[in-house]
């Protein structure tokens, strides 16, 4: 006869929320609109941590709550679901540039630096935005890259993967396609600059 | 398109630009155009030249016998190491490693000077865009009892000890402190190496394990600072007043703090770098004196440890 109650069998109970969502959810239900703004300032040749300030606004259209907090992954995907979209284009275009950072980090760490850049300006150099301009920009910025030996396959496919779900989320925020592509172009273009140093090599006089 | 109007040429649109510009300055044209095809020509030929480096990963040493080292090695297991000059430092191409393209550079022994660890990690991190740094050459362990010269100390963090804010000691507190002085580190004086890194180092150093190489390999914080240590109560003390850390400190070296700035020039949230030394010495006087015999073994040790980690294959397979 099973036990009515047993830790290694019971199925686990959701994974405790973060206080600031909870705080977040409650100042939201009492809003008429919701925003984030991403700040990250360049210092020289760094950036100082990237905040994120979240405001919400009341029926009257004031901001009746607002909190600002260091970026945090888990807390901008509950904005995410929630719909909550960035204050213009090129802050959503950071926005999903540090998501696609995320995303890709457990990627670069199973593969190794070199495989992992090898396969993802590969992928993107033959990929649908090729010829998008600030895309374009920046790959002919990278060296040239052989494709690394061994299979890429595996590599390609979790890449491929992690890109889908960023425009999944995309598609969930902006409805119109080419919007969330612009988007989503502009955030990889961004990601690739920050990966590769094409800022910073422009700051030191590298190209 | 105006109908009978015939679009301008890319030339007439530069001449358009040109003498735009030339009005801007105040100067003639032809000055203008001068200035604008050297600076043009200059960008060409950094672009080509960086491209000749370009690399994922940028090894780095201090001193003459960590680079010949590293040469060694790099030649017994089949790879180049040639010389590419560049405006501001020598990179050595070691060409693909496993599945990553490598070049070497050689810095001055700390992190300080214009041309130290510091400077020249950010330099070749902006020229080849490599995405990681890995330090290699020699270091002081810390406790000759265990290990060994030729071990291999790799980073899981570094610890900035020159970080600290040192004051005296209330005359009432003495018996809680050892010393008339107290120091205390920040939070930030603790800096995380990759993790992707120091992970494949673990891996080595049960591979050694397993295949009996004498050498072992410790995965710990390492201290980085500015002070050359030759004293046992010296770097008795320093570790006596550091923090508790786990994973615990397994050595300590001077360029780590370099390799450290310029990583986190970038991107604090994802350190592009790892430290990874061989034991040379144990920062006292009697290991100090005999260090000229030990450090290219040490050195080779180190050298070794990253090219064989850099041909490991990744996970998945």
């Amino acid at each position: 006869m099973p036990s009515a109650s047993n830790k290694y069998f019971d199925e686990p109970g959701s994974a405790p929320e973060h206080p600031r969502i909870r705080a977040w959810r409650s100042y939201k239900n009492n809003s008429s609109r919701v925003e984030l703004e991403i700040r990250r300032r360049r210092e020289g040749l760094s950036y100082l941590p990237t905040s994120m300030f979240v405001m919400f606004y009341g029926a009257d259209g004031a901001i009746s709550h607002h909190d600002e907090t260091e970026w945090d992954l888990e807390l901008d995907s509950w904005l995410v679901t929630e719909h909550v979209k960035a204050t213009d284009e090129d802050n959503e275009k950071l926005r999903f540039s540090l998501r696609l950072k995320a995303a890709f980090r457990p990627i670069v760490i199973r593969f190794g630096d070199g495989f992992f850049n090898s396969v993802l300006i590969y992928l993107l150099r033959g990929g649908p935005f090729a010829n998008h301009q600030a895309l374009a920009q920046v790959l002919g910025e990278i060296h040239k890259y052989e494709a690394a030996g061994g299979s890429k396959i595996d590599c390609e496919e979790l890449i491929d993967y992690e890109i889908k779900v960023v425009a999944r989320e995309l598609m969930g925020l902006y409805a119109n396609r080419a919007v969330a592509e612009e988007i989503l172009a502009g955030a990889i273009a961004q990601y690739l600059d920050d990966r590769f140093r094409i800022t910073e090599g422009r700051l030191l006089g590298f190209r | 398109m105006i109908w009978g109007r015939v679009p301008p040429s890319p030339d007439e649109i530069l001449e358009q630009r040109l003498r735009a510009e030339a009005e801007r300055r105040d100067e003639p044209i032809e000055f203008v155009r001068d200035a604008v095809l050297r600076r043009g020509l200059d960008a060409a030929r950094s672009d080509r030249e960086a491209r000749a480096v370009a690399s994922d990963i940028v090894l780095v040493t201090a001193t003459p016998t960590e680079h010949e080292q590293l040469e060694q090695a790099a030649e017994e297991l089949g790879f180049s190491f040639e010389k590419i000059p560049r405006r501001y430092l020598d990179y050595y191409r070691l060409g693909l490693v496993g599945t990553n393209r490598v070049v070497a550079i050689r810095v001055s022994m700390g992190a300080f000077s214009p041309d130290g660890a510091a400077a020249r990690c950010i330099q070749a991190r902006a020229e080849t865009q490599a995405t990681t740094i890995i330090l290699i050459g020699t270091a002081f362990g810390i406790a000759p009892e265990q290990q060994h010269i030729g071990d291999v100390i790799v980073s899981e963090s570094v610890f900035l000890y020159d970080d600290r804010t040192v004051v005296d000691v209330d005359e009432t507190k003495m018996s809680q402190v050892a010393g008339k002085y107290d120091v205390r580190y920040a939070p930030s004086a603790r800096k995380s190496a990759s993790r992707t890194w120091h992970d494949r180092f673990r891996r080595l150093g049960e591979q050694y394990i397993r295949d009996g190489v004498g050498e072992k390999v410790y995965v710990g914080v390492i201290l980085s600072g500015g002070a050359r240590i030759e004293s046992a109560a010296f770097r008795d003390e320093l570790l006596a007043r550091l923090p508790s850390m786990d994973p615990p400190v397994v050595g300590g070296e001077m360029e780590g703090m370099g390799a450290v700035s310029a990583a986190l020039a970038t991107d604090p949230e994802d350190p592009g770098w790892v430290i990874v030394k061989g034991i040379s010495d144990f920062a006292d006087a009697s290991s100090r004196s005999r260090i000229k015999d030990k450090r290219a073994g040490a050195a080779r040790a180190s050298a070794m440890a990253v090219l064989h980690v850099l041909q490991l294959p990744p996970r998945s397979e």
